[in-house]
């Protein structure tokens, strides 16, 4: 949900070219894009939710800080690995989409944690067997219920 | 047909066909998983452009934030019903596209007594 408009076509195509490469406009109605980015916000806030009333637990137990070593970590892994599949189905010629350009998809990446300077650098995965989009060892992660909610600020 | 089911429809002669679609809290992840693989390939998928998914998956989002954000309530003054806690971890997932199985992560329970099971 948070990189829905990332991931709608819409988003990389106008019907001018030369207005689209100086201005942010696409063929989403601005309606829709505000609903987009109103969405996109309500689910940050859930994230934020889940982690003032929850607590992530490393392999031994520890709590540790599971919106920024988890979801923004992970966010970032995904981000990366969306990138990498677009570049390698425009190579292969599984994609042909002449609008599209991954400069224009990194930058939509990039707008979508704007308001969260942890979020770790998106780039692309070393090695083949991190090309995916399921999280990475989640057996080495517990929750717990926090018996007292942390107060969390909505960005 | 769950989410993100290879498929492939044969007709015998030309054809106009009709369907739909249905978001499952509980295969959200796979929803997901469609959602990307249209992204990245939509010239070689069919129904690869939705427009409209997006206005389901806003309302779900929705749903879910007014049930355990904001914690409103029903029109009879009862809590919202929300889903069990290993669903509200799929719903979770499925906001930052993950894979994760909840049954690896430790404790699953419901987060309010009144609950629904899907």
């Amino acid at each position: 949900m948070i990189m829905m408009n990332v991931l709608d076509l819409r988003t990389y195509d106008s019907a001018n070219k030369e207005i689209r490469s100086k201005h942010d406009v696409n063929l989403i109605p601005a309606v829709e894009r505000y609903e987009m980015a109103y969405a996109r916000g309500r689910c940050w806030d859930i994230l934020q939710w889940f982690f003032s009333v929850y607590e992530i637990l490393d392999k031994i137990g520890n709590p540790i800080d599971g919106f920024k070593s988890v979801a923004l970590f992970y966010l970032s892994q995904q981000a990366s690995v969306i990138i990498e599949f677009k570049k390698r189905a425009l190579k292969s010629g599984l994609d042909d989409n002449s609008h599209f350009t991954l400069k224009s998809l990194e930058k939509q990446m990039k707008n979508c944690f704007l308001n969260y300077s942890d979020v770790p650098e998106i780039r692309p995965p070393a090695l083949d067997r991190d090309l995916t989009l399921s999280f990475p060892n989640p057996q080495r992660y517990g929750v717990r219920k926090l018996a007292v909610a942390k107060p969390y600020e909505c960005k | 047909m769950r989410p993100n089911t290879p498929h492939a429809v044969f007709s015998p002669e030309n054809a106009i066909c009709h369907g739909g679609h249905f978001y499952a809290t509980s295969t959200m992840q796979d929803t997901m998983f469609g959602i990307v693989h249209s992204f990245v390939g939509p010239m070689s998928l069919t129904n690869a452009d939705k427009p409209t998914h997006g206005i389901v998956l806003r309302r779900i989002a929705g749903f879910y934030h007014d049930a355990l954000v904001q914690q409103r309530l029903e029109d009879d003054g009862e809590p919202i019903t929300v889903p069990q806690f290993n669903y509200l971890l799929f719903f979770y997932q499925s906001m930052i596209l993950d894979t994760c199985r909840p049954s690896r992560i430790s404790t699953p329970c419901s987060i309010y007594s009144r609950s629904a099971t899907s």
